[in-house]
């Protein structure tokens, strides 16, 4: 402990820092006293009924019982923090006191808290006057190092008391709690979930995703649980439910999946594209995950409250246990570009390889894009239903993915989406004005060296604009040569930069051609 | 007016009260983090400076009012299903020219 420093300590700061934090603290009850009035006023016979207002009922007593829990730890953890700064007051006076004293009596005082001299002296042979000086130094020496050892125990004891506290918050107050928890974590670590176990459930399986979303908002906070505890298989596919209980439910199975066999290629390869999107230090969600088909979906960023989402769907032979961290990798270079151009607009991107994609010879054959299209349109719907209105979604398809897209169109209702780009397309199958969105919000972008944009395989060469509709953006990049068609994702690529745009809304920014 | 208008305002209040607490709450998460900025800028070296700020306090009342404010949606969106029915029942006892029974 340097006493240089504990001298300098602002005791007055940390006096009414302190006090503050106390107030805070027991504010919590005064926000569970507002909210119970809430409580009381929607729980009044006939002011609050119809389809979700029992589980709304129980979901506000859960937070309700959420918040009240929260408060003592938080007190207790503001009265030991008055506690300490009390003795570090006292260590910091001492500290003071023993430099004040160093200096007046020619004792010097080190970082380290060293003395010279020290408290013992040695006078033999010296003249009385100069033994008495230096006595006196040593006097004073003593009187420091005295003061200097309240210091350090006043401090070691404050330092002791407040690690104590702080451990007491984060193991009893709120176990497990940490920067990373959401309030599922929370409400499940205080044991705080409501209570409808009698209520039989019944997942609708087969249904519209605006339905699915709808039944699922009616649910209480116990009872989706319940569901991802019991149905993880089932809630993890459903779309229309909410992405942190898809990703809570997908990740149990790969838990499962991984217990079974550690070395599944599958599961490995999606835990392994996990931590790739981990890297950007944004919530990441495990939105899909199909072990059978060997199909999965990872989004950055989340897709719960996004304003705007970008669902990546990849073209031929993408497949999840050799390609899921590339396709990863993708989302979080979109992720990040989409940060660039503007830090303010909250963006979830999803890495969706949810389609068994064809290989080289089967790509020139749309089979493949009817059979992946009902998932496509079914996932955008999902995300498009989220409860109190859905985010501005776009749908980026690149090479076969767009032909995937231009079938997903033609699925009965509206696809859902706001923005769909199409890049490296040999050809969608539909025109720009089939996506069911505005024809000038169907943007199309080709790189050079693209050989496979070229091939035309399913109809008219959507870059050619003039005759196919749509917006032609630039989609050029830095790769002089080689293949052109892998090169939209590079940082480098216009594409990219374009896609950022158009996600984030700044349409004025999107560089046309 | 009619027997939904009552509720309308009901829920209108309640989601209106919520959202309220969740903005104080808001701002005690705000003020939370600005506290044990303080305290570890008072007094270096100490567990203050080197243990508080990573006790997730903060995040804790942050959490709390998202949530809080995803049920404030909620009782919102029930005001807003609530008022279109009830602009729908008006309208059609409008077309019917006279009385239509409202269900609850």
């Amino acid at each position: 402990m340097n006493p240089y420093v504990v001298a300098a300590w602002d005791i007055g700061s940390l006096r009414a820092a302190s006090a503050r934090f106390v107030e805070i603290a027991e504010s919590t009850r005064n926000w569970v006293t507002r909210g119970e009035a809430v409580r009381a006023a929607l729980a009044a016979p006939g002011a609050w009924d119809g389809v979700g207002s029992l589980a709304g009922l129980t979901d506000l007593a859960g937070w309700l019982g959420v918040t009240a829990r929260s408060g003592p730890p938080l007190s207790a953890l503001a009265e030991g923090i008055v506690e300490a700064v009390g003795w570090y007051g006292q260590a910091q006076q001492a500290a003071a006191g023993a430099l004040r004293t160093a200096a007046a009596s020619g004792v010097a005082v080190s970082a380290q808290g060293d003395v010279t001299p020290g408290a013992q002296a040695d006078t033999t042979g010296m003249a009385p006057e100069q033994a008495a000086a230096v006595l006196d130094r040593a006097a004073a020496a003593s009187t420091v190092l005295a003061e200097l050892d309240r210091c350090r125990e006043a401090t070691a004891r404050a330092d002791a008391l407040l690690r104590s506290d702080i451990g007491q918050f984060l193991a009893l107050g709120v176990p497990g709690f940490d920067a990373s928890s959401g309030f599922v974590d929370l409400a499940l670590a205080l044991n705080v979930t409501g209570n409808l176990a009698s209520r039989t459930l019944a997942v609708p399986v087969g249904a519209d995703p605006e339905v699915v979303a709808f039944w699922w908002a009616g649910l209480s906070l116990d009872e989706q649980l319940r569901l991802i505890n019991d149905s993880p298989e089932l809630i993890g596919g459903l779309d229309g439910v909410s992405a942190w209980a898809r990703d809570l439910a997908n990740r149990a199975v790969l838990e499962e999946l991984l217990r079974a066999n550690p070395l599944d290629p599958f599961a490995l390869s999606v835990a392994a594209a996990l931590q790739v999107a981990a890297t950007t230090g944004q919530p990441v969600q495990l939105y899909l995950l199909d072990p059978e088909q060997e199909l999965a979906g990872i989004a950055v960023g989340d897709l719960d409250t996004a304003d705007g989402v970008a669902i990546l769907v990849p073209g031929m032979n993408t497949i999840v246990t050799a390609d899921m961290s590339a396709h990863v990798g993708d989302a979080v270079q979109l992720w990040e570009t989409t940060q660039v151009v503007d830090p303010t607009g909250s963006v979830a991107v999803l890495a969706w390889i949810g389609y068994d994609t064809p290989n080289t010879a089967q790509a020139p054959f749309g089979f493949h894009a009817e059979w992946g299209a009902p998932a496509l349109a079914a996932t955008v719907a999902g995300v498009a239903a989220r409860p109190g209105g859905g985010p501005k979604t776009t749908v980026i398809a690149h090479s076969y993915g767009t032909v995937v897209t231009g079938k997903a169109a033609q699925e009965p209702g509206p696809l859902g989406a706001d923005a769909v780009v199409l890049v490296g397309s040999p050809g969608v199958g539909v025109r720009a004005g089939e996506f069911e969105v505005p024809a000038e919000e169907v943007y199309v972008g080709e790189a050079d060296w693209d050989l496979i944009a070229d091939a035309a395989w399913h109809g008219v060469d959507p870059s050619e604009t003039w005759l196919y509709g749509g917006t032609c953006i630039e989609a050029g990049s830095q790769r002089l040569f080689g293949n052109g068609h892998t090169a939209y994702y590079e940082p480098t690529s216009a594409a990219l930069w374009n896609m950022a745009y158009i996600v984030q809304g700044h349409r004025a920014n999107v560089a046309r051609c | 007016m009619t027997v939904l208008t009552v509720q309308i305002a009901i829920l209108d209040a309640a989601a209106e009260s919520l959202m309220g607490v969740c903005g104080t709450v808001r701002a005690a998460a705000g003020d939370l983090g600005e506290v044990v900025t303080a305290l570890a800028v008072a007094a270096p070296e100490s567990a203050l400076a080197t243990e508080l700020p990573g006790v997730p306090v903060e995040h804790l009342a942050e959490v709390i009012a998202a949530r809080g404010q995803v049920l404030a949606a909620r009782v919102a969106d029930s005001a807003r299903a609530y008022r279109e029915l009830e602009a729908a029942l008006l309208g059609r006892m409008e077309r019917a020219g006279g009385v239509v029974p409202v269900p609850r």
